[in-house]
């Protein structure tokens, strides 16, 4: 009986040799977990801030390059902060006028003044709009500034995009 | 009885194996995952460095509007200038002096010289054509330990003999 008793279980070292190897295991699994955790937070608000880029970038420069002329007095140039306007001649009849304005969270377009929705996402905010119009005696160009910013605390991004877009329909 | 019994369970040395088997192929999968991750994250260097690119051709045709003998002639074929915008003028402008995008990215123009043919088709070795330029960009930024490149290349012509 005493002998059995002795022989059955496991000595105090083997025990604490599995203790540690199982504790060092659970950590590296436990780590990976946290790991994946937070990069899927980081992955969406990557995500969200490319594709509120993307969007905004791609509509202005199409909009800019389909234009005839700016309209001056509806449009705000050389302002850094989110008061920016553009307000573009189309080259076609509906709409006529295409203005994109940025508002304290989002890049807002008007088509012949009817509000037609934002272009960035809700997750997404507008953080500066910054516009130049560029004149020349046989074009006119707009250069374009967007930072765009996602996400809260440690998973906070921003980022910021250039373009240069030359109205065809001016030359 | 007794044979069968300490015959059932593992070895410390079977344990230890398996261990360290498991954990290394965790820890692979880990590193594999974090280079998933790393890809991830810098599309978006990626993605502004392709307006950027974008952005270079089209100040190069806006100098080009502004006046072909004043911006495009003067430059020297096959050097690098930096495009900047000078914010008081409202246009592009070339520069020799170097100069970085939010710190990251530095974006480069050349220009090299057209050649055609009889038919008038730009080709690689001809007749020279001054009044045509091959217009290179590169948007060069450092991504870890590699440096990486977006190149956009088009021709420029005098189009408004200006």
């Amino acid at each position: 009986m005493q002998s059995r008793s002795t022989t059955k279980g496991f000595s105090l070292i083997e025990m604490l040799v599995y203790v540690a190897l199982l504790s060092i295991l659970l950590l590296v699994v436990i780590n990976s977990v946290i790991l994946i955790i937070n990069s899927y937070r980081n992955i969406k608000t990557t995500e969200v801030l490319e594709n509120a880029g993307l969007t905004a970038m791609d509509r202005l420069e199409a909009e800019i390059r389909n234009a005839k002329s700016i309209d001056a007095t509806n449009s705000v140039f050389n302002s850094s902060g989110t008061s920016s306007i553009l307000t573009l001649n189309t080259s076609t009849t509906t709409p006529a006028k295409v203005k994109f304005y940025a508002t304290s969270t989002t890049l807002a377009v008007d088509e012949d003044g009817v509000y037609s929705g934002p272009l960035i996402s809700s997750n997404a905010r507008l953080k500066t709009l910054s516009l130049w119009l560029i004149s020349t005696s046989t074009s006119q160009a707009v250069k374009i500034e967007l930072e765009v910013e996602s996400g809260v605390g440690p998973s906070y991004k921003s980022a910021k995009f250039y373009d240069t877009a030359i109205l065809r329909g001016s030359y | 009885m007794k044979k069968g019994f300490y015959k059932k369970g593992f070895s410390l040395i079977e344990v230890i194996v398996a261990s360290s088997i498991i954990a290394v192929s965790v820890i692979s999968i880990l590193a594999v995952y974090t280079t998933f991750l790393r890809n991830t994250f810098d599309n978006t260097a990626s993605l502004q460095a392709s307006y950027l690119a974008e952005e270079g051709i089209e100040a190069a045709k806006s100098m080009r509007d502004f006046g072909w003998n004043q911006n495009i002639n003067p430059l020297t074929v096959g050097t690098n200038y930096y495009p900047y915008f000078n914010t008081g003028a409202n246009k592009w402008q070339a520069t020799s002096s170097s100069s970085t995008i939010d710190a990251t990215f530095t974006r480069t123009f050349k220009v090299d010289n057209a050649y055609r043919d009889a038919s008038d088709n730009l080709v690689t070795s001809g007749t020279l054509d001054s009044n045509s330029r091959l217009l290179t960009v590169n948007v060069t930024w450092v991504q870890g330990t590699s440096t990486k490149t977006k190149t956009l290349q088009t021709y420029l012509t005098n189009l408004y003999n200006n």
